[in-house]
């Protein structure tokens, strides 16, 4: 198989490579350290579930933690922003290279489609993403085990899923940075631009988005306040609350929540952060895992969405790599 | 049948025209010289004939594969080394070698044996297993020569062999496109070096402005040449010189008294013996300057335009 032998050379060639090598070991480091920091909550934590609220990222619900299901999260939730740089310079310069440093046209004297190429290329560098996650996954759970928390099958299960869902994550920044390599010629402004866009995706546009959902949603409006009695030492006090349940607030909240999710379905990390909360979902009236058959429809138009977002920038790439000239 | 057939190719960027309107056949088995100047459309039409340049207009035939329509066929046939190019720096001489002959369907045995014969070829196999990144560019060069041969090919396209190499180096690859003709194979390469195109081809073109000005065996160039741009005759007398004067001849340069320089339309060497014999003139010599291919390549390019 021609799409192999290429994806094969990109991934022996994306793993050598001083930039994966840079970034493995910052991930690796990264890792350790969350996971250090995080040991005392993880040790309280072992063999009890606590079920919670989240909420980050565009993405929300409710989660279960277990000692297993939070070093992981933790994990995961930080390839949200680093999973995303490395799957977009990862394809950052994958054809512009090739066409500026002549290679492509020694690859293409030999019988090969030119999809075969790029889609050798997807394979390989995703091949390359799946190593990483693979490594992140096993030293979190090395991490478990020397620090002698008992890992729970239901929480490996539910990390495998997260896993997956990263992968779809990881491979759409890819998808994007081989989208980027076959519009621009130059593979330093690719990889910059390529940055500044994952950058500009995971951190600046939800901050963007809320703002600007805030802005249609218009100003908090005035609510009464609410008085409660409440039954103190030396006798009842009146204390005046703010009343959350009153009708204009609650409008004015929902209609910001609402325009915040329409602002973050351009996002994959959104979509991704409410993935990785459906994978841990919990059930709050059971206190524990939402059963796994009801936990994956749950996300199931972020997948269907996150799909589309990498689909779509490799048919551009691919529509541009087939009909442009190789110089 | 012709090895390469290219019909009316056109390639358009922007205003300019690359290549225009080429229509140029190959013979099998030989050598052809494709030369021309910097931004001739040598490499336009090269890089046209693999199929990486989508051309405007034209068809390309290898071997009876239409270049667009058939192009594994044609690549399974066919081996090429770029201009300017580089091979993957990060992978070993082997590795590279073995990736590109993962492309054809041979056996392990015969990859193997191939990759051996080709790097001993080129004169790399004592450095087969170092990574192509700490290579000379000589060294380089030689593997992409090597990778151009790894499915034994029945055409092989060069652009610019010897660019970048050693006077060594030009002379193993000169020798091996040398074996490769006796072989029976078609070589189509283009080349700024005329002595070397002098040297390795039975036929050459000339491109210039993307048009072909010249086109057949250097002998046939040099004569379309000499009717167009006149003969130069050398003629040496023992006697004193006679006027000569022939409706052939455009002028005349006097040397000496027994020695000019005839420039006529045609070759009226006969003419000028008859007509010395018949005067009782002896002739030392009576010969045609041939131009070198220097002179035709650069009068070419610059007065026929």
């Amino acid at each position: 198989m021609k799409e192999l032998n290429i994806a094969m050379k990109e991934f022996y060639i994306a793993v050598r490579s001083k930039r994966f090598i840079g970034l493995l070991l910052f991930y690796i480091i990264l890792l350790v350290l969350m996971n250090y920091a995080q040991k005392d909550e993880i040790i309280n934590l072992a063999g009890q579930i606590r079920v919670t609220r989240f909420g980050a990222l565009g993405g929300e619900g409710t989660v279960v933690f277990t000692a297993v299901s939070l070093s992981i999260f933790s994990n995961l939730m930080s390839l949200s922003v680093f999973g995303a740089l490395i799957g977009i310079t990862l394809g950052a310069d994958a054809i512009n290279r090739e066409i500026e440093e002549g290679t492509v046209k020694v690859l293409m004297s030999h019988p090969i489609y030119r999809d075969q190429v790029i889609n050798g290329k997807f394979l390989g560098n995703g091949l390359a993403l799946l190593l990483m996650i693979i490594i992140g996954y096993t030293i979190t759970m090395s991490f478990l085990l020397l620090i002698g928390v008992p890992l729970d099958q239901e929480s490996v299960i539910r990390a495998f899923l997260a896993s997956f869902y990263t992968l779809i994550y990881m491979l759409t920044f890819l998808s994007l940075g081989i989208m980027i390599s076959s519009i621009i010629k130059k593979p330093e402004t690719s990889m910059l631009l390529a940055i500044i866009l994952a950058i500009m995706l995971t951190i600046v546009y939800p901050v963007i988005s809320t703002v600007i959902s805030n802005k249609i949603a218009g100003d908090e409006p005035y609510c009464p306040p609410k008085i409660e009695r409440i039954e103190t030492p030396t006798g009842i006090q009146e204390v005046r609350m703010m009343d959350y349940e009153c009708p204009a607030y609650v409008e004015w909240k929902n209609k910001r929540e609402i325009w915040q999710k329409r602002l973050n379905l351009l996002t994959p990390t959104s979509h991704y952060s409410q993935l990785i909360a459906s994978a841990f979902a919990g059930d709050e009236l059971a206190q524990d895992y939402l059963p796994i058959s009801e936990a994956i429809p749950l996300a199931f138009n972020n997948l269907a969405i996150l799909l589309v977002q990498l689909l779509l920038p490799f048919s551009i790439a691919y529509m541009r790599f087939m009909t442009s000239d190789l110089t | 049948m012709h090895a390469i057939e290219i019909e009316n190719l056109t390639k358009t960027y922007g205003n300019l025209k690359a290549v225009d309107n080429l229509t140029l056949n190959v013979e099998k088995g030989i050598v052809f010289g494709f030369l021309g100047p910097n931004g001739a459309g040598k490499t336009t039409t090269i890089l046209s004939m693999l199929g990486l340049i989508i051309p405007d207009s034209g068809t390309i035939t290898i071997l009876g594969y239409d270049v667009f329509r058939e192009p594994i066929k044609l690549k399974e046939k066919i081996g090429f080394l770029p201009e300017n190019a580089t091979i993957y720096e990060e992978l070993t001489a082997w590795r590279n070698l073995e990736f590109f002959a993962n492309f054809y369907k041979m056996s392990r045995q015969e990859k193997e044996k191939r990759i051996e014969e080709l790097l001993k070829l080129v004169g790399l196999w004592d450095v087969r297993y170092k990574k192509v990144k700490t290579f000379s560019k000589g060294m380089k060069q030689r593997l992409l020569f090597a990778q151009a041969l790894i499915n034994d090919p029945e055409v092989l396209i060069l652009d610019e062999p010897t660019s970048g190499l050693d006077p060594e180096g030009a002379f193993l690859v000169k020798n091996i496109v040398k074996e490769e003709r006796k072989k029976g194979k078609t070589i189509f390469f283009s080349s700024h070096i005329l002595s070397e195109v002098e040297e390795l081809s039975d036929q050459v073109g000339i491109l210039v402005k993307g048009k072909l000005r010249a086109l057949g065996t250097l002998e046939e160039i040099k004569k379309q040449f000499m009717e167009l741009e006149g003969y130069e005759i050398k003629v040496e007398t023992k006697q004193a010189l006679p006027e000569l004067d022939f409706d052939e001849v455009i002028r005349i340069e006097k040397v000496n008294a027994n020695k000019a320089i005839i420039f006529a339309k045609n070759d009226i060497r006969d003419q000028i013996s008859d007509k010395l014999s018949k005067m009782g003139i002896t002739i030392v010599s009576l010969e045609i300057e041939e131009p070198s291919l220097e002179d035709v390549f650069l009068k070419t390019i610059y007065k026929r335009e």
